[in-house]
């Protein structure tokens, strides 16, 4: 029997209006993620991948289509469920970190923990677990701005995968890290799709996007291209390094 | 419950200004506040402060007490909406900090009580701060009046005037801290966490 994708969507179209002016980010997406892959989506700037991303995370609802997450269509979803649906099933890692500076490196691995019904000793016991998979059990107790930037992406690994969600979603995360930061945080990545994890990553840097197994190339809000891995081209490089 | 009282008394601690503005504007509001209802629980609620009080009748009734609670609500109110100003402007600065707080789930409710634990906590300490206003306040107020009346002199520290400042202080707390809290939360969900989040 065929494995039932854990992200499936259908004509999806995302339209911006600002005053009078109409902006198509995205047209006519069709993409399937099965569980346990690691996505890779490129492309230059503007082209709509992050429009994609937070389509994906249901941090922004679609104009058109469909969208089904783990056999379930979310595109109808009310404000709380679509949080519950973040808090349970997707884990982020974005560019800038987006650690809360108030509060401790623990604090900030436990947050989506707290949006559930979960024992203290349970969250506390998860905390442990996935500073410790980052390599940054020993700084718990510092705050983010004492930790460098790798330092701190690792820690948003963290709390990405503290809840166990179903997917995780990097957008572009190693774009705030030098090249040797960026490379341990996508040795990382890689580490958890081994370890099971499903991973949809944004990235305009072929390099990184070699990481994953597949990768799709937007343009101009469309799926240009799909590529199977270590076949992706370098023509997306120039840009922000 | 416990995550966010103690992130509500980080956050004070970590914003002084705010916090002073804050609390001297609700203590004098509490505390002004707390005094004059005091008095005029003695004078125009209670019996009135005259020996042999229960020998006087009543000839005529007018709505002074009505005016007075009134003119004092309207003087909490406007504490209210000085602290709620301030909070909210404070909650602005804080967007991005409640767009990473829902996109890793949490349901606006949650973010609504967060921000007014903080208020509360916020009017709690000035409510300490408004108790010995009032304290002072009503001391002022009684050396304002004859010394022969009986139950307004013996006004002063008694837990019906700490029952009137704490309620006081709870509502003043959830007042100012409600209003900005919605407005902030709103404004988060109306602008898409991913426009808050993305740094480019």
């Amino acid at each position: 029997m065929e494995q039932q994708p854990i992200i499936q969507l259908e004509s999806i179209k995302k339209v911006f209006y600002t005053d009078e002016v109409e902006t198509h980010a995205l047209s006519d997406i069709h993409l399937e993620v099965q569980a346990g892959e690691y996505l890779a989506i490129a492309g230059p700037s503007g082209c709509g991948k992050s429009t994609l991303l937070s389509l994906l995370g249901l941090l922004d609802s679609a104009s058109e289509g469909s969208y089904n997450l783990d056999g379930q269509p979310v595109v109808n979803l009310t404000a709380s469920q679509r949080a519950q649906v973040r808090n349970r099933q997707i884990g982020f890692i974005f560019q800038a970190f987006n650690l809360i500076g108030d509060l401790t490196v623990e604090e900030n691995v436990e947050l989506p923990l707290t949006y559930r019904k979960m024992p203290s000793a349970d969250r506390k016991k998860r905390v442990q677990e996935a500073l410790e998979k980052v390599g940054m059990a020993h700084r718990m107790k510092h705050y983010p701005s004492q930790l460098s930037g790798g330092q701190q992406q690792r820690v948003a690994v963290a709390r990405a995968v503290a809840g166990e969600p179903a997917i995780l979603l990097a957008d572009e995360p190693t774009g705030n890290l030098d090249s040797k930061n960026g490379e341990a945080v996508m040795e990382l990545l890689r580490d958890l799709h081994q370890g099971g994890a499903t991973i949809c990553m944004v990235t305009h840097d072929a390099r990184f996007a070699r990481y994953a197994e597949r990768s799709v190339h937007l343009f101009d809000g469309r799926i240009v291209s799909e590529e199977e891995a270590a076949a992706v081209s370098g023509e997306y490089t120039a840009g922000r390094h | 419950m416990g995550n966010d009282l103690r992130f509500a008394l980080r956050t004070l601690r970590r914003t002084p200004g705010l916090t002073a503005a804050a609390s001297v504007t609700l203590a004098l509001g509490i505390g002004g506040t707390t005094a004059m209802f005091s008095v005029v629980d003695s004078l125009l609620l209670g019996d009135l402060p005259y020996p042999d009080s229960g020998q006087l009748v009543t000839l005529w009734q007018d709505h002074r007490a009505v005016t007075l609670l009134a003119a004092m609500g309207f003087g909490l109110l406007m504490t209210c909406v000085s602290v709620a100003s301030l909070l909210l402007a404070r909650a602005s600065v804080r967007l991005p900090e409640m767009a990473i707080r829902s996109a890793v789930g949490a349901p606006r409710g949650r973010l609504v009580r967060q921000l007014v634990i903080e208020s509360v906590v916020l009017a709690a300490i000035s409510g300490v701060a408004g108790l010995v206003v009032a304290l002072w306040g009503v001391e002022a107020l009684v050396a304002l009046f004859p010394s022969d009346l009986g139950s307004l002199t013996t006004s002063g520290l008694n837990v019906r005037l700490l029952a009137i400042a704490a309620a006081v202080t709870l509502a003043t707390g959830v007042a100012s801290g409600i209003l900005p809290a919605a407005f902030a939360t709103r404004r988060a969900a109306r602008l898409q966490p991913i426009s808050v989040l993305r740094s480019d």
